[in-house]
């Protein structure tokens, strides 16, 4: 059977952020992809060189426009292992409080884009619905939707106020009830079973061996957890449990962001409840001492990775940033080649990309 | 820690058979291991099925003299291994370990991109960031073209 290959993106209507995919099929069946990155590149590492710490860290928060809390905390927390400075407990919590909101708000986000992918709008529409519950409690504790500038480096910006308490446990009641619902939908309703049941397939080999990260890896059975692996902040003070799905397919990571988001509500509720008293933040000198760092966190789509060396002045020498999306792509790579063109949108969308993260 | 990174280091001396040039600890849970450029496809694999499963990301960086490349690797637990090792900034090759570890295939391609090391066995060492159009000889974290942009920012200011 002939062969053709054929362009998806950069500029694709079907494709909401640019990026390039030449995919070659043989009648309906991929058995090639070529990716090319670097369309929405805004050489970040480059230009925190040429920035002092404080600001870097917020232009490292505007790597991504959904995970910014996990590199503004990340950041944070690799300058903070160079200077050798202990944050206060409160301040430790509430970056964990804020990790966790934005956990659930990603994976909303990620369940209302995949439902879209499969043509189930209603599922989208009211996904996204909910999702503005979380977006309105983080709204609440930092001002912002989307950049919320929590942490800084020694703590962070702002306190939470006993209202701002009492709003949040309120949200937290709607999302756990809605949640709940999405887990029966996500498990029981045959028009979307029907479109994600072995579809998108990696196996547990092919996670481990592609260095996939996050709900993709945890789909295939791979339980890895960087909250679990190098607890920080207050993880070390919660319990939670770390989802794995043996399905190795959409399903599977479905069903692993679905219940990630339940144990992140239950995570939001004890850092609440054990909240302690204190200061938010110490002051941290704006020089450096010479030394190398690496920090890693478990952002919604996966491991996130800092590696930062300073030569004792108020600049950093080197900022390497290895975002979860750009592990996870010879994981969608491998899950195309012998899959349905029809697939080749559910399947990409199942590692949650993010193309602003990809490119930094 | 401490400990931990010790005995970690006095394990890895036993049993790897290569060459080490130095071991020491870095940041949180990293135990840094120092090779020749030489060896990095036979310690990266020891490293791998040593147990760190996970290779993180390959890191590199313009020193000057000689490029450095630091390859992360982690368990589920610490410590986490990151070796070290440089090539000569005016021939910077190195064998590429994608054969070996399939995960470092992009990681490789972004160093070969940005700081021109030119992975040797990588089954497809393309352009991945950069346009068609980027000059082949302007790598943009050398020193020299970061010099270049900090001169560009002073100006816009």
């Amino acid at each position: 059977m002939g062969r053709i290959t054929f362009p998806i993106g950069p500029q694709h209507p079907a494709l909401k952020e640019p990026e390039s995919f030449r995919i070659t099929a043989e009648g309906e069946r991929v058995v090639d992809v070529d990716i090319r990155l670097g369309y929405v590149h805004r050489s970040i590492e480059a230009s925190c060189i040429h920035r002092n710490y404080v600001r870097g860290m917020y232009l490292c928060e505007r790597v991504c426009g959904i995970c910014s809390h996990s590199h503004n905390n990340t950041f944070a927390r690799a300058v903070e292992s160079l200077l050798q400075l202990e944050v206060p407990r409160r301040a430790k919590f509430i970056r964990t409080l804020v990790c966790e909101l934005e956990r659930i708000h990603s994976h909303l986000l990620w369940l209302g884009v995949a439902a879209h992918e499969v043509g189930f709008d209603t599922l989208f529409m009211y996904v996204w619905r909910d999702r503005e519950v979380v977006m309105d409690m983080l709204e609440t504790i930092s001002g912002n939707r989307c950049h919320y500038g929590m942490s800084t480096i020694g703590g962070v910006k702002f306190d939470l106020t006993p209202e701002i308490i009492a709003k949040c446990k309120e949200g937290l009641d709607v999302l756990d009830e809605r949640t709940e619902y999405y887990q029966k939908v996500a498990t029981e309703e045959g028009t979307f079973l029907k479109r994600v049941e072995g579809v998108g397939i990696l196996t547990e080999q092919q996670a481990r061996d592609l260095g996939a990260v996050g709900p993709t890896t945890r789909g295939s059975n791979v339980p890895y957890d960087a909250r679990r692996a190098f607890p920080h902040d207050a993880y070390p003070e919660v319990e939670f449990d770390v989802i794995t799905s043996d399905l190795c397919d959409v399903l599977g990571r479905t069903i692993v962001r679905v219940l990630e988001t339940k144990q992140s509500v239950s995570i939001c509720r004890q850092v609440l409840d054990k909240l302690p008293d204190g200061d938010i933040q110490v002051r941290a000198k704006p020089r450096v001492p010479e030394g190398e760092t690496v920090v890693r966190y478990e952002a919604p789509r996966g491991e996130l990775i800092y590696y930062m060396r300073s030569d004792g002045s108020d600049k950093p020498a080197r900022v390497k940033v290895r975002t979860p999306s750009l592990a996870n792509w010879p994981a969608a790579i491998a899950m195309l080649e012998g899959a349905y063109v029809a697939d080749v949108p559910i399947s990409i969308a199942s590692i949650d990309p993010c193309m602003s993260c990809t490119d930094r | 820690m401490p400990d931990l990174a010790e005995q970690t280091i006095n394990i890895v001396r036993q049993e790897y058979q290569g060459d080490i040039q130095d071991a020491g600890t870095m940041g949180l849970h990293e135990v840094v291991f120092t090779v020749p450029a030489g060896d990095i496809v036979a310690f990266a694999t020891y490293v791998l099925n040593r147990g760190w499963w996970h290779l993180a990301t390959i890191s590199g960086q313009d020193l000057g003299e000689v490029i450095q490349l630091l390859y992360h690797f982690n368990a589920n637990e610490p410590p986490s291994v990151t070796i070290k090792t440089s090539v000569p900034k005016a021939a910077p090759k190195i064998a590429s370990i994608t054969p070996a570890i399939p995960a470092a295939t992009m990681y490789e391609r972004e160093v070969h991109d940005l700081l021109g090391v030119q992975f040797e066995g990588h089954p497809k060492l393309a352009r991945l960031v950069l346009s068609d159009d980027w000059p082949d000889d302007v790598f943009p974290l050398r020193l020299e073209e970061l010099a270049k942009q900090a001169e560009r920012d002073k100006e816009k200011e």
